[in-house]
Parts: C-alpha cells; sequence; structure tokens
C-alpha cells in the first residue's frame, strides 16, 4: 500500500448487507443517474477512497472550469476537456455527487463517486528533483515564439492536487502548457503509481536563473494544512543543449524506443531520468528531439531477412548517422555552448562485441551514438530496450561527453561510469565522487565538448581518481 | 533474463575482465599478448597494421574476448618515436559494448586487428622514423615491436602523406567515408587521381566506388566511375596491393563483389564472395555484409545463390542396388555447406553432390522457383568403392512456398550406370520462412545400379522440376545459426 493510503476498513456485521453489494447498488444507481440525465462527463475511477485522485472528462468537448463534490468546490489540475480533482478527506463513506460546469457556468453532467473507505491526510514529504531546461511554445502569448523555462520536478509521497509548491515562502502556481491535455502529463504531474511527483514550470525571467539558489522549497497542501520540511534546490549553471535524433525504421525487428520520453524519464517504478541524474551532477539538461526518422522504403527490408541475423547498423541508418556527424560539424557552436548530439541507432556488432554506445573522440567529444536494439537484445526476450538500460547507456554516453572515462578504481563499482558492469542491473544512476570531482570541479577545456578542448583519456587530463 | 541473456551477461563479465577469467582458469601468467606487425616499414601516410594475439599457455580453456582494438578499452597502446616522450595512443572512438567471448582452448591463439594508425588527433605516424610500439590488454604486456616510418617520396607518395597527415582525412577514411567530411573527401579524390599505389591510393578507390550519395545503392560503383570494366580493374589492383583490414577490407570485398556484378563477371564476383566469406567468418559484421552482398547478387546477377553446397553421400555395401537411406544431413553455419550421410547398398562408396545453385530469383520475393539439375560426374569405374561426384543445378523462381517433384533424367545416366526406379518421382515443398531457410533435397529415393563398367568422368543427370503443386523442399542457407537440413521421405 502507497504511503499515506491508510484505509479505514469496516468488518461487515451481522444482518447487514455485504459491502460489495451496497457498491454494486451505488454503481448502479450512478449509473442509471448518468443514463436518466445523459450526462457528457466521465468520472475515472468511479469509487474509491477519500484522497483519491480522480480524473474527470468531458467528451462533449466542452472545457471544465469547475468541479464541486458535495456543494465544495474542489480545486483542480489541468484544463481543457479533462482534469484532476482529490476526493475531499470529510466525505462519509456512499455515493456523492460530483458537479461538473463549463466556463460559462454551465452544468455539463451530474455523475457520483462512490467513496468505498476513508482514510486520514497523510503528511507530504519531498525526497528529490530534477530540473530541466525546455523550450515552451506558447504561440498565442504575447510577444509569440517559444520561450525557455526551467522546469522543477519533485519527487516525494502524499501529494494530491491540493498540493502547492512554496519557493522561498511565495506560493507558486502550477501551470500546464495551453492545449496540451492534462493526459499527457498525469504521470509527470502526479502518479499514484510510485513515488508522486509534483511538477512545477518556472519562467527563468522571472523566477530562477542557472545558478541561482539555493531555494528552499517546502510544498503544502492547500485544504488540509500539511507541508514538508525545507529542501534546498540550486539551479546549475552549466546547461547542456542535448540534441537527440532518432533514426527509426520499418525493418522487421528494428525496435528502438517507441516514446521519446524513454530515454528522458523511467517508465518504471525506479524513478531515474536522466534530468535528475544530471541535476544531481550539477548540470541543467536542455534535450531536444529531432524526428523520429522513419524509413517506409520497401527495399528498407532486407532482401534476405533468413540470412541476416536481425536489425543492424543499416545502411540507411549509417547514411544518417554521416548527416548526424554533418549536422554536428556545422551546427556546434564554439561559441561557449554546451552541445552534444546523440543519435539512437538499432545495432553495430563488429563479430566480437555488441556495441550499446559509442564517442566520437575526436577533440569535439561532441557526438555520442546510443544503440537501443543491441540494448534491448535478449534482454527479457520481449526485444524492447529496457528504459532503466537506455537511461543508463545515455548518461554513460552523455559522461563521456563531458570527458569522464570509466573510472574503475575509484571504488564505485556501480556507478554511471563503471565499464565492466555495463551488463548489470543493480547501477546506483549517480555518479562516483570522483567523477562529480570532475564534472563540476576540473577546468573547464578539461570538461567541455567543443572544438579546442581536451579529448578523452587525454594524457594532460588530470585524474586524480583513476590514479592513471 | 533469458537463459542467453544471463549468458551473454555472464561471459561479458568474464570478458571483461579477462584477468579475471584467467584467474579463474590459471594463473595470468599462463597467458601472453604479443602484438606482430604486418609490415615492419611504411611510407607516411600508410596505415601500420599490427595483429593482435592472446595465447593460452594454460592447462584449461578460458574464455576470450579478443577486443585489440583499443577503442574498446580493454586494450591500451603506447606509441614512442626515438627522442620523444612516449604518447599514449587515444582512440578517435569510444565502445562501450558487450564483448563477446571466444573460447581459447590450452596453445591455441586468438588474432585481432590493432588499428593504431588513426586515432583522435589524426594520423599518428606523421613523420618519419623509428616508432616502437608497446601495448597491453587486460593488464598482459606485449613486448613492444619496432615500425619503420620513411619519409615519402617526392610526387604521388608525398601527396598522399599529405592528405593522409590531415586529420580530417583519416578520419574520413576511418569512419567509412561518411558526407560530413566533404573536404577530406575532395583531397583524398585528387590524391587517387593520381597514379599512386600506397594505402591511401587503395582506401580512396574504396571511397570513390562508392555512390556519392552515400551507400543507399552499393551496385552504383558502375554508374559512378561510367565503366564497370574499370571498376573491377581499380578492385583488382586494390586487391593485389598491400592487405587492406579490417572494415576497408570488408568494405573493398563489399564492393568489389558489386564491380563485378556490374562488369558482368560472375567468376570475379564469386572469387571475391568466397574471399569475404572466408576470411570474415566470426564477423557478424561480415555477415550483415554478405547478406547484403546475397540481396545485391540477387538484384544484379543471380550466380553465387546457391554457393557451393557439397552434399556427401556415402553409399556402403558390396553390390547395387539397395534402397538409399537418408541417416543425417548437416550444413556448416555461415559457410552454407551441406554434408548428406546416407547409405546405399552399392559398390560406390560415397556420392557427393555439389549445388552449384544457378539460381534465379524473383525481385520482389527475393526467391525463385523452377528447375534443378543434379548432374554427377562419376569419377572411378567398377565395382569396387568409389566416389561419385554429383552436382546440383537449381533453377527457377521459388515463391515463399512452392512444391516440386524430382524425377530422373534416365537419358543422363552414364553408360554402365542404372537408376532405380525407372520413373522416379519425389514430391517436395519448397517454403522459406522468415530469417530462417534450409535445404532439404529428397534424394533418399535414388538408387544406382551397375549395369556394366562405367567410366572415369561419366555424369549423371538428374532433374528436378518444381510445379506448384507438390510438396516440400526447404532451401537457403542460415549463415548465422546451426540450422539443421533434414530429408523427408514422402
Amino acid at each position: 500500500m502507497p504511503d499515506g493510503d491508510v484505509q479505514t476498513m469496516t468488518r461487515q456485521r451481522p444482518g447487514e448487507m455485504p459491502r460489495h453489494w451496497l457498491l454494486l447498488a451505488a454503481v448502479g444507481t450512478l449509473l442509471l443517474a448518468a443514463a436518466r440525465s445523459g450526462t457528457a462527463v466521465t468520472l475515472i475511477p468511479l469509487n474509491g477512497p477519500t484522497g483519491k485522485i480522480v480524473q474527470v472528462v468531458a467528451a462533449s468537448g466542452s472545457e471544465i472550469d469547475r468541479v464541486v463534490v458535495e456543494g465544495q468546490q474542489v480545486r483542480l489540475a489541468g484544463a481543457g476537456t479533462m482534469a484532476l480533482f482529490t476526493i475531499p478527506y470529510g466525505l462519509p463513506p456512499g455515493p456523492h455527487p460530483v458537479e461538473v460546469y463549463d466556463k460559462a457556468a454551465a452544468l455539463l453532467g451530474k455523475p457520483f463517486f462512490v467513496v468505498d473507505a476513508t482514510k486520514t491526510a497523510p503528511v507530504p514529504q519531498l525526497t528529490g528533483h530534477e530540473l530541466g531546461y525546455l523550450t515552451r511554445h506558447e504561440p498565442g502569448t504575447a510577444g509569440g515564439g517559444p520561450r525557455p523555462v526551467i522546469r522543477l520536478v519533485l519527487y516525494g509521497s502524499g501529494f494530491d492536487t491540493n498540493s502547492v509548491v512554496v519557493l522561498d515562502d511565495r506560493e507558486l502556481e502550477r501551470s500546464f502548457p495551453p492545449g496540451v491535455p492534462v493526459s499527457l502529463f498525469d504521470e509527470t504531474f502526479l502518479s499514484t503509481e510510485y513515488d508522486r511527483l509534483l511538477v512545477a514550470l518556472l519562467d527563468p525571467a522571472h523566477d530562477l536563473t542557472k545558478g541561482a539558489g539555493p531555494y528552499a522549497v517546502v510544498v503544502r497542501n492547500r485544504v488540509t494544512g500539511q507541508r514538508t520540511d525545507a529542501y534546498n534546490v540550486v539551479i546549475p549553471e552549466r546547461r547542456i543543449l542535448v540534441e537527440v535524433h532518432r533514426m527509426t525504421s520499418d525493418k522487421p525487428g528494428f525496435s528502438p524506443p517507441d516514446e521519446p520520453e524513454v530515454v528522458e524519464r523511467s517508465t518504471s517504478h525506479e524513478l531515474n531520468s536522466l534530468r535528475r541524474i544530471f541535476t544531481d551532477a550539477g548540470y541543467l539538461l536542455d534535450i531536444r528531439h529531432q524526428g523520429p526518422q522513419r524509413w517506409t522504403h520497401p527495399e528498407e527490408a532486407p532482401s534476405h531477412p533468413e540470412l541476416g541475423v536481425g536489425p543492424f547498423f543499416s545502411d540507411r541508418e549509417a547514411v544518417e548517422f554521416d548527416r548526424c556527424l554533418a549536422t554536428l560539424r556545422w551546427t556546434a557552436a564554439e561559441n561557449g555552448e554546451w552541445y552534444v548530439h546523440v543519435s539512437l541507432l538499432s545495432r553495430l556488432a563488429t563479430g566480437d562485441a555488441e556495441v550499446l554506445g559509442l564517442t566520437l573522440n575526436e577533440s569535439t567529444r561532441q557526438g555520442v551514438a546510443i544503440f537501443t536494439s543491441a540494448i534491448a537484445r535478449g534482454d527479457d526476450g520481449s526485444g524492447q530496450a529496457d528504459p532503466q538500460q537506455v537511461v543508463r547507456t545515455f548518461a554513460h554516453e552523455l559522461g563521456h561527453a563531458l570527458n569522464l572515462t570509466h573510472c574503475e578504481d575509484d571504488g564505485e563499482h556501480l556507478t554511471l561510469m563503471t565499464r565492466s558492469e555495463l551488463a548489470a542491473t543493480k547501477w546506483t544512476f549517480t555518479f562516483s565522487p570522483g567523477s562529480r570531482t570532475h564534472l563540476t570541479g576540473h577546468p573547464l577545456c578539461e570538461v567541455m565538448p567543443g572544438r579546442g578542448n581536451l579529448p578523452l583519456n587525454s594524457p594532460k587530463r588530470i585524474e586524480p581518481w583513476c590514479g592513471r | 533474463m533469458t537463459a542467453a541473456s544471463m549468458a551473454r551477461r555472464v561471459a561479458w563479465l568474464a570478458g571483461c575482465m579477462l584477468c579475471n577469467t584467467v584467474a579463474c582458469a590459471a594463473e595470468p601468467a599462463s597467458f601472453s599478448f604479443d602484438l606482430v606487425p604486418r609490415e615492419v616499414s611504411i611510407v607516411v601516410g600508410e596505415p601500420v597494421v599490427l595483429e593482435g594475439r592472446i595465447t593460452n599457455h594454460s592447462p584449461k580453456s578460458a574464455q576470450v574476448a579478443p577486443l585489440f582494438d583499443p577503442a574498446y578499452g580493454l586494450a591500451s597502446y603506447v606509441i614512442k618515436r626515438r627522442d620523444r616522450e612516449p604518447e599514449r595512443f587515444q582512440p578517435y572512438v569510444i565502445y562501450d559494448a558487450v564483448p563477446l567471448t571466444h573460447p581459447l582452448a590450452p596453445g591455441d591463439v586468438l588474432r585481432g586487428s590493432v588499428p593504431i594508425s588513426c586515432g583522435a588527433e589524426g594520423y599518428v605516424f606523421k613523420d618519419p622514423g623509428l616508432y616502437m610500439i608497446s601495448g597491453s590488454f587486460q593488464d598482459i604486456q606485449a613486448v613492444p615491436v619496432t615500425v619503420s616510418v620513411r619519409a615519402p617520396a617526392p610526387g604521388a607518395e608525398a601527396q598522399q602523406a599529405a592528405v593522409m597527415s590531415q586529420a580530417d582525412a583519416c578520419h574520413f577514411l576511418l569512419m567509412q567515408a561518411p558526407r560530413s567530411f566533404e573536404d577530406a573527401a575532395k583531397e583524398v579524390q585528387r590524391a587517387f587521381n593520381q597514379p599512386a599505389h600506397g594505402a591511401l591510393w587503395r582506401a580512396a578507390g574504396l571511397v570513390l566506388m562508392e555512390d556519392s550519395e552515400g551507400r543507399e545503392d552499393l551496385g552504383s560503383c558502375a554508374a559512378r566511375l561510367d565503366d564497370p570494366q574499370r571498376a573491377l580493374d581499380l578492385a583488382g589492383q586494390i586487391g593485389a596491393g598491400p592487405p587492406l583490414t579490417g572494415q576497408l577490407r570488408l568494405r573493398f570485398l563489399e564492393r568489389a563483389i558489386s564491380a563485378s556484378v556490374a562488369a558482368n563477371q560472375p567468376e570475379a564476383g564469386r572469387a571475391y564472395y568466397n574471399q569475404l566469406v572466408s576470411e570474415f567468418q566470426r564477423d557478424n559484421r561480415a555477415q550483415y555484409i554478405i547478406t547484403h552482398s546475397f540481396g545485391l547478387l540477387h538484384l544484379a546477377d543471380p550466380f553465387i545463390v546457391l554457393k557451393a553446397i557439397p552434399i556427401t553421400v556415402t553409399v556402403a555395401g558390396a553390390a547395387l542396388p539397395a534402397a538409399c537411406s537418408a541417416e543425417s544431413v548437416e550444413m556448416a553455419p555461415r559457410t552454407g555447406r551441406v554434408r548428406v550421410k546416407r547409405s546405399l547398398a552399392a559398390a560406390i562408396t560415397s556420392l557427393r553432390a555439389e549445388v552449384s545453385g544457378v539460381h534465379e530469383v524473383d525481385r520482389q520475393t527475393g526467391l525463385a522457383a523452377g528447375r534443378a539439375t543434379v548432374v554427377a560426374p562419376i569419377q572411378a569405374s567398377g565395382h569396387e568403392p568409389q566416389e561419385v561426384e554429383v552436382q546440383l543445378r537449381l533453377r527457377g523462381t521459388i515463391d515463399k512456398q512452392v512444391s516440386g517433384r524430382v524425377e530422373i533424367d534416365r537419358s543422363a545416366l552414364p553408360q554402365g550406370l542404372e537408376i532405380e526406379p525407372a520413373a522416379l518421382r519425389v514430391n517436395f515443398k519448397l517454403r522459406v520462412p522468415c530469417y530462417r531457410q534450409s535445404f532439404d533435397l529428397p534424394l533418399d529415393r535414388i538408387r544406382l545400379r551397375p549395369t556394366g563398367a562405367y567410366s572415369v568422368g561419366s555424369r549423371v543427370g538428374v532433374e528436378l522440376a518444381v510445379p506448384p503443386d507438390l510438396q516440400e523442399l526447404i532451401i537457403g542457407a542460415d549463415i548465422e545459426g546451426s540450422s539443421q537440413v533434414r530429408i523427408h521421405r514422402h
């Protein structure tokens, strides 16, 4: 049971109607009411304990503006035709009407939510955070065009839609990009499956800037008044532009990650994301996805797959990789920008090794490639890349781009740059202390990618932790 | 986790730390690592080709990943030129890879290439003089070797050296000519146009044999050069020079096959193809290229699809005839060689058939159906145990699933031999599932009866007609797996 998800269980007494009969009756009543009113509003789910985060969807396409539960307006997360709200903690078991209104105060529907157990409000706790540099497109806003924002994601428990972020005693409003369905954000915004996440999009022009902080962050529940302990957030000064080029194919057996997010954020129960890893190491990632570049040419399929050995770094991919290198050559700025060009490819087997990733070790260190089909091969039989392994490989290659070597002599054998545990499963998803020393403490030319800086493994490079 | 996955991980852990592997099997001193230069004297601009060798001196077998390329991080090399400080070689590419280990029996040697000519900062051997190269693989030190680099002669050699000494030209060739190195490509092409015969010239030749727009059509060398014969001649010259290694060697052979196809010289293509197979049997990358070459050849000229699949038919007994019965059929992985063992109560001890595979291929399906012919040249005479060479030739278009039957062309029988039954009909069906093909010939009904003395050089002809209504014949060669070929009695 998740933290804070304490149900008040009641035993059935002799002569009482069985509990699930009551639920069935309530749901039946609810469905009957819905059928009579012809409501265009759906609740997901229809029943649950108090404190449950419920999604409300206006099927008619109307925009949801206000939700009232038993006469009490609840705070919404999200906008448009879908929103999230929290079932108030004080409600008794049984069906409760949920009135949903649009912006014109017209009643869109009045479905019922059945409270089947009462919970006490959990104490919210903060366990971690990540920062990301995003480009937010708001064409409708004044000034128009993309606007950079720093997104703060807070990891913890006991959050719900009444939770607010307080930064240096100033309460921040959650916000969502206009026009983006809230369902795209529900995992990021709030999750009931694992440690809950709370997202704050912060505008660096007004709120946060690179290198600023520390800020004291607290998450407070507006309804219960409970709050987390203060948590310090420092905005890293170094921002790396990570341009990800996904090269996918219709070739049989080719299975790159379907979702761009897989390289950014784990979908498993372990919350390891690229942004979190690099926030922890003192860097702000600006991940931009290019593509996917999908080929549909019939000749892409191997003419004789029976003679082949599965998906490979195809010629067409090689061409695309070349294009990436060309792009790298022509667009890599030597103006102080931290830039890494990432190619997601399928597979490069050399006969004696299965290559998971590579880094071009010219003085730029700006080109890396990740071979997702190689990462996926045989690990669970599904042929799909394990997001954790993709994240791990991605972070590992970015580490090379920042001139980290396979420092295995520092005693941290499960950290991100370890090579001998490349295929292991219990990584820490952190850089070793020695690697951290390099990332934030060594001269810029030894760390920063870009022409003129030191190549990987350079003998000029100081590697005190490696003993080499 | 699957068993294969687990095995792979175990292999990785074992292979990554050879010393750990060695420690499990024997003391580390039981292994030696040696560097062997192919050529001890080169000209500035040419690659230094080293071969790494790991030898197991212990009494136990070990699993070893022969990754001597410093890009994998398991081996490192230090290059010292006289009167200068030694410098650790910095590879241009850093691979993070799961090694695939190979068994190394006591006394055996595993070999691998050591590409150290082009590093992170370009070509390494820019200055004439003696270079001492020392290396270590998994903490096993090799005895240093010395390579002499001489100054280029004025003219073409000097131009090669000048071009190759540029970092971009070096990386351009190392990375197999990506278009991002446009300027380098032009330089290399200019150098190529000179009548030089060095390594750069050969490498540049490979580049020029490609389509300028990339590698999308490997057969475009003819169009690129507007002269297929010249492309083939070029391939011959390149092949005759000092050996190319690694990826360049692969690319060369691949393009040489293309050039042969374009020049309508299938025998030359077959020779290059055989080289490709024999030299890179362990190399998955080569398998891919072989696969690609198959496709290419299919589209171009069908001369090599079912390359030389020898079938050995063992015939036992003192008298003919008796019903032959198939015992087993083996196919060697990768080479596609098929060995069929069968027994015949006959004077002939063995019957070896070779599928030379003239095979017309449907462009849509990549497969073909049609006619096949078994030709068996008789190599001996009399009733003593003898070996008979049989050649199977398969023609036509094979769809994904067609049927056929074997019928004997009795008119092709040599004098002194008879085949039973007189009207042989063996039904079969051709089926080509994805990623897996095997070869299945219903030869088990064939009986040979000597009716008198028969002579050396006679040929037995058996024609396989493949009408679309019969049963099963599975044709193909899985070059990766351990596919088995079965004979069915229908």
